[in-house]
């Protein structure tokens, strides 16, 4: 299966902060979550594969090409969602949609207002009058309605209530039925991830900590919840995280040696490994 | 072409919409020009210059809405927003010279200022000028962000009109004396003025298309 998206070696600098060296991989057809604390580089990421940066070091491929190419025709194969949506203030959505259908070839207008009828997007109100909900939601229509290939999203559905994050689950899951399509997600709604996700890519502090296969992490982790001497009794490489509570201790374990263990969240992977990795 | 013409009916409906009380400002002016007969310099710099400078108020409003690091995402090109924004400066700036122009005409008609007062004839220098100032700015714009090129253009002005004005003393005297100086000036200033914006043009698009977001 080929790759939407392949990064290999990437490196971005900047004065007190360091991405990389990355590497990721997509496969076509599927779905990565990138997840990490606030400043773990997920936007600077997302700007390197959009071309809005330049690496200092390493390649991006996306669907075949290099990133970097400024070609209209590639882009023309991505939908983005950036996390500050950047519509004039003062354009209503049709306005929008007229402004974007120029640059897209593609871009199927019946497709775009139907989007908005959808998500109930009022069509006499400008953009800067619209919630950040709704501003969201009129993003996504955008990226969805020249037909792309792929779809680069960074915090979509944030802002967004759990109705309307639904809602636009949807959209991105009806949207991966095709095999050519993939989606790259960003999001600190790791429940928004945990529905939709065939991979995820974990940063933190510039480097990739985790990446995998979604079902494949949940079953290479897990929770165990118990006293202090059943967590000591494992092997020192099979505990990753250690939480200490009151009430008793919580570990991370990797499962092959505690099979016992809990299964776990997205959530409770990311909060083990960043604030109760063993050894810190 | 295309998608340019479209950034820019993009950009003139942008500005149209958040900038009406500019746009009033100016034609409230130009009425009391006309009922008055007098503030010709103000009315040439107020139409003119402020017409041209309507593309740093473009740019000023897509890097606050984040417009400008959007459409780099989409299938327009770094090359198709930088010369959308050329065509609005040099729209602007044409426009303040026909609306100049025309204000100076109704004002010969209506017998308030004669033609040879010089409103009707400052619209051409005048353009030529703002377009000048426009060719320094505009990639100082691109490369530094509007914000710190709208302090530099203040200076870039002033320096230009300055030395104009300069010349202007220093060689009227010679100008009296060979008034084929005065065709000559009209003859080589709007060949200066389409190569310095060639020029600009070119540089603009190759700053754009290194920078980073």
């Amino acid at each position: 299966m080929a790759d939407a998206i392949h990064v290999n070696g990437l490196v971005k600098k900047f004065k007190h902060f360091t991405l990389g060296p990355v590497d990721l991989a997509l496969p076509q057809g599927c779905v990565m979550g990138l997840i990490g604390e606030n400043g773990a580089g997920k936007s600077t990421l997302i700007n390197l594969l959009l071309g809005l940066k330049r690496p200092d070091e390493g390649s991006i491929e996306i669907l075949g090409q290099p990133a970097q190419s400024d070609s209209a025709a590639l882009r023309q194969q991505i939908g983005v969602v950036l996390d500050i949506p950047g519509f004039p203030s003062v354009m209503r959505a049709a306005e929008i949609g007229k402004l974007l259908s120029a640059g897209f070839p593609g871009w199927d207008g019946e497709k775009f207002r139907s989007l908005c009828e959808e998500f109930s997007l009022p069509q006499k109100t400008t953009f800067g009058n619209y919630s950040r909900g709704m501003k969201m939601k009129l993003s996504i229509a955008a990226a969805l309605a020249h037909d792309p290939k792929l779809l680069i999203l960074d915090e979509p559905t944030g802002g967004l209530d759990p109705v309307a994050r639904d809602e636009i689950l949807d959209l991105f899951y009806n949207f991966i039925q095709s095999p050519d399509r993939s989606i790259l997600l960003s999001s600190h709604i790791l429940s928004d991830l945990e529905k939709i996700c065939d991979y995820i890519a974990f940063l933190h502090e510039g480097k990739i900590l985790l990446q995998g296969e979604k079902d494949g992490l949940k079953e290479t982790y897990g929770l165990l919840r118990g006293s202090r001497s059943e967590i000591d009794a494992l092997p020192e490489e099979a505990v990753k995280g250690l939480r200490k509570t009151e009430s008793g201790d919580e570990a991370l374990v990797l499962r092959r040696y505690c099979p016992q263990a809990e299964p776990v969240t997205l959530e409770e992977l990311m909060v083990y490994l960043l604030r109760y990795a063993k050894g810190e | 072409m295309k998608k340019i013409w479209a950034l820019v009916q993009g950009d003139w409906l942008n500005l149209w919409r958040s900038s009406k009380v500019i746009f009033g400002m100016i034609l409230l002016y130009e009425v009391i020009y006309l009922l008055a007969g007098e503030g010709w310099i103000f009315l040439s710099v107020l139409s003119v210059a402020l017409g041209g400078m309507l593309s740093y108020t473009s740019l000023g409003y897509d890097e606050r809405s984040g417009w400008n690091r959007f459409i780099l995402t989409t299938a327009y090109s770094r090359k198709d927003y930088v010369l959308g924004k050329y065509l609005v400066a040099l729209m602007g700036t044409i426009g303040g010279g026909v609306v100049l122009a025309l204000v100076g005409l109704i004002a010969d008609l209506t017998g308030k200022v004669p033609l040879e007062s010089g409103l009707v004839l400052m619209a051409g220098p005048m353009a030529c000028g703002t377009l000048i100032s426009l060719s320094i700015v505009l990639p100082l714009a691109f490369y530094f962000g509007i914000e710190k090129a709208r302090l530099l253009n203040m200076l870039v002005i002033f320096l230009i009109f300055a030395g104009a004005g300069g010349m202007a003393g220093v060689g009227g005297s010679a100008m009296e004396e060979f008034p084929s100086l005065i065709t000559g000036l009209n003859f080589i200033l709007p060949v200066v003025t389409v190569c310095l914006l060639l020029l600009s043009g070119f540089l603009s698009v190759r700053i754009y298309q290194k920078r980073q977001f």
